[in-house]
């Protein structure tokens, strides 16, 4: 075999680390010196930190130190770190799934048709009282659960309001839905007819419209509560499994399966190509350089994607698989399941009967 | 050489959509309860060749029977012999990720008999035999996206084995494992040898050939069969494996105390 012509440049050594003199220059702002030699660093405080006389290296360490140095974060610095975030998410979540507690220890089958009645139970409430209360009924189903509470409330109830509450926003005012006034906002002096609605002369926000507005908020707040409580407390591939006993037909809960088992490994992959970007990059490159770097890996990744399909195809064929996907499905409801169905039936009739007397 | 021939192929060739080529005028037959090994470089179209023997790719040139009957798309299709087929035939992927699709690895082991409609009982002592062999227990309930290379290597296997293959197709099954999971990978390909499965093994790693092999096919890096023999025939020829380009011209091999050779390469 032939001696590998090595190229004389690959041969040269580089000079030590410390004393390189052609250092690539950085476009971002760099660690600023003063005239004692101390860094200041705009974003944390390294007060008691060493830092290198000479060339003025933190030795506070770590990927947050570098951070400050050059001190704005790349795209591809965010998308590695947000991607690691979805793989620790998904972590938590089987972890919760897993740990003993209330509705972990419920039946998967027993906890859908559970959760499928109580949402049920929720679009039927009328007043705004029975559904707090069944909020709150719902918190104390995540706590006994072992939940972190802090998290299940931010996760419901921060993003419900917002985009219900801008779905409901008209209806608060009596331009849309007449009604006794609350709170006055403008006097116009005239009404106007502008097609199908009236502008009255006084705009005011109304009982009826806040009501009204507060109980789907509530009702949507406590559907979307039940069902992430349902997806906190169950493990993806049993929720799946169990979805396929209330008539989601297979073929679906199969491509639910591959899609959630697929996503980690191409998330894995996407961030695999970013950091083995950023560890070839020196300093900052320029947005056009970075979407061109993007395009180029949604590319790469398209293909491995496709190609992959293939080969998972044929192992599954290669297993048995004749296009119509068939399932183990193995559940066994014990009598503290079918004491937990009871139980629900009679939170639902307590809540819809206590809406009954609100009502009257 | 005795036994009942399994797959028989006469000059099989096949090419790429795109023209490659991958195999070119294959002889060769597959006895029952042999160690087959196809060594070659990389690209000379051994991994093609597990893929037609496991009904997956279909040659456009040549003649190939597998347990007496026509192996062709058409035949496949029929729903009898697919199922006779898979059934006798597993396969464990280079790359475990794409045979492990299951969301969770009692499930990928499962979904070979399920899909091949056995009795539940049936599948679940089945299922659990195999845990119970492999040492799977503490992974039964995890997803795979989650277990190490040599943990997928172990449920690919599992998966495969549930359906209790006559023929196990093996492409580059050492590649990525440390050591002791390389170890206990031949181990366990030895024992399903003296349980009377036939093996087919794809590899470079000449390392395992002697331990693995009954016979060694050699593949030419222009896709065509470069010899047949014993696994010490074919690794002594140093001719041939230059030739084939597996090895280069330092490589050489130790004798040791006992009967352990290996094969390495140094100036």
């Amino acid at each position: 075999m032939d001696k590998l012509q090595v190229p004389i440049w690959l041969l040269e050594k580089q000079e030590t680390f410390l004393h390189n003199k052609h250092q690539p220059k950085m476009k971002s702002s760099q660690v600023d010196f003063d005239a004692s030699r101390k860094l200041n660093c705009p974003e944390q405080d390294h007060a008691g930190v060493s830092v290198n006389q000479q060339y003025g290296i933190c030795n506070a360490g770590g990927y947050k130190c570098f951070s400050c140095k050059i001190n704005r974060r790349g795209f591809v610095e965010k998308t590695v770190e947000a991607i690691a975030d979805v793989m620790r998410e998904a972590f938590f979540a089987e972890q919760l799934a897993g740990q003993p507690g209330l509705l972990q220890s419920i039946d998967a089958r027993i906890k859908v048709i559970t959760t499928l009645l109580l949402i049920i139970v929720a679009g039927l409430t009328h007043h705004a009282v029975t559904l707090i209360t069944f909020n709150v009924w719902i918190l104390w189903l995540t706590k006994v659960s072992h939940i972190p509470l802090k998290m299940f409330i931010k996760r419901i109830w921060l993003v419900v309001p917002l985009f219900t509450g801008i779905i409901v926003l008209p209806s608060i005012f009596n331009i849309v839905n007449p009604g006794d006034p609350l709170l006055a906002l403008f006097h116009t002096g005239h009404s106007y007819h502008l097609g199908p609605w009236t502008i009255p002369e006084t705009v005011t926000i109304t009982y009826q419209g806040v009501a009204g507005a507060l109980v789907l908020v509530l009702r949507v707040g406590a559907s979307v509560s039940l069902a992430v409580l349902l997806t906190l407390t169950t493990r993806w591939h049993v929720l799946l499994k169990a979805l396929n006993m209330v008539f989601v037909p297979q073929v679906f809960i199969s491509v639910l399966e591959m899609t959630y088992r697929y996503i980690y490994l191409f998330l894995q992959t996407a961030s695999d190509m970013f950091v083995a970007r950023q560890s070839r990059t020196v300093g900052r490159t320029s947005t056009k350089e970075q979407r061109h770097f993007v395009s180029g890996a949604m590319g790469a990744l398209w293909n491995k994607a496709f190609s992959m399909s293939e080969e998972v195809h044929a192992a599954m064929v290669s297993r048995g698989y004749n296009g119509i996907p068939r399932a183990y499905v193995s559940f066994k409801a014990s009598g503290m399941d079918w004491m937990w169905m009871g139980f629900m039936v009679f939170v639902s009739l307590i809540f819809l009967g206590g809406d009954r007397l609100f009502v009257r | 050489m005795s036994g009942e021939i399994l797959f028989e192929l006469k000059n099989v060739s096949f090419h790429y959509p795109s023209g490659e080529e991958a195999l070119l005028d294959i002889d060769l037959n597959i006895y029952q309860g042999e160690k087959v090994v196809l060594l070659g470089a990389n690209g000379c179209g051994k991994s093609t060749l597990l893929k037609i023997l496991d009904g997956l790719l279909f040659s456009q040139e040549g003649v190939i029977r597998a347990f007496g009957e026509l192996l062709n798309e058409k035949n496949l299709n029929k729903d009898e012999l697919n199922y006779g087929f898979r059934q006798r035939v597993g396969f464990i992927f280079q790359n475990s990720e794409v045979q492990l699709f299951n969301s969770s690895v009692w499930e990928e082991i499962a979904f070979g008999p399920v899909q091949m409609a056995l009795d539940t009982t049936e599948v679940k002592q089945r299922i659990d035999d195999i845990i119970a062999l492999l040492g799977l227990e503490h992974l039964k309930d995890r997803p795979p996206f989650k277990l190490s290379g040599g943990e997928k290597k172990k449920v690919a296997l599992a998966s495969v084995l549930s359906i209790n293959p006559e023929v196990i197709l093996l492409d580059e099954p050492t590649n990525g494992l440390d050591p002791r999971t390389q170890r206990w990978l031949i181990n366990l390909i030895k024992q399903l040898s003296r349980a009377g499965k036939t093996l087919v093994t794809a590899t470079h790693n000449l390392d395992i050939v002697e331990e693995i092999a009954d016979r060694v096919v050699v593949f030419s890096e222009n896709h065509r069969l470069a010899a047949v023999g014993k696994p010490a025939e074919i690794l002594s020829n140093r001719e041939l494996l230059l030739g084939v380009n597996l090895v280069d011209e330092h490589f050489h091999r130790h004798a040791h105390d006992g009967n352990h050779r290996h094969y390495h390469a140094h100036e």
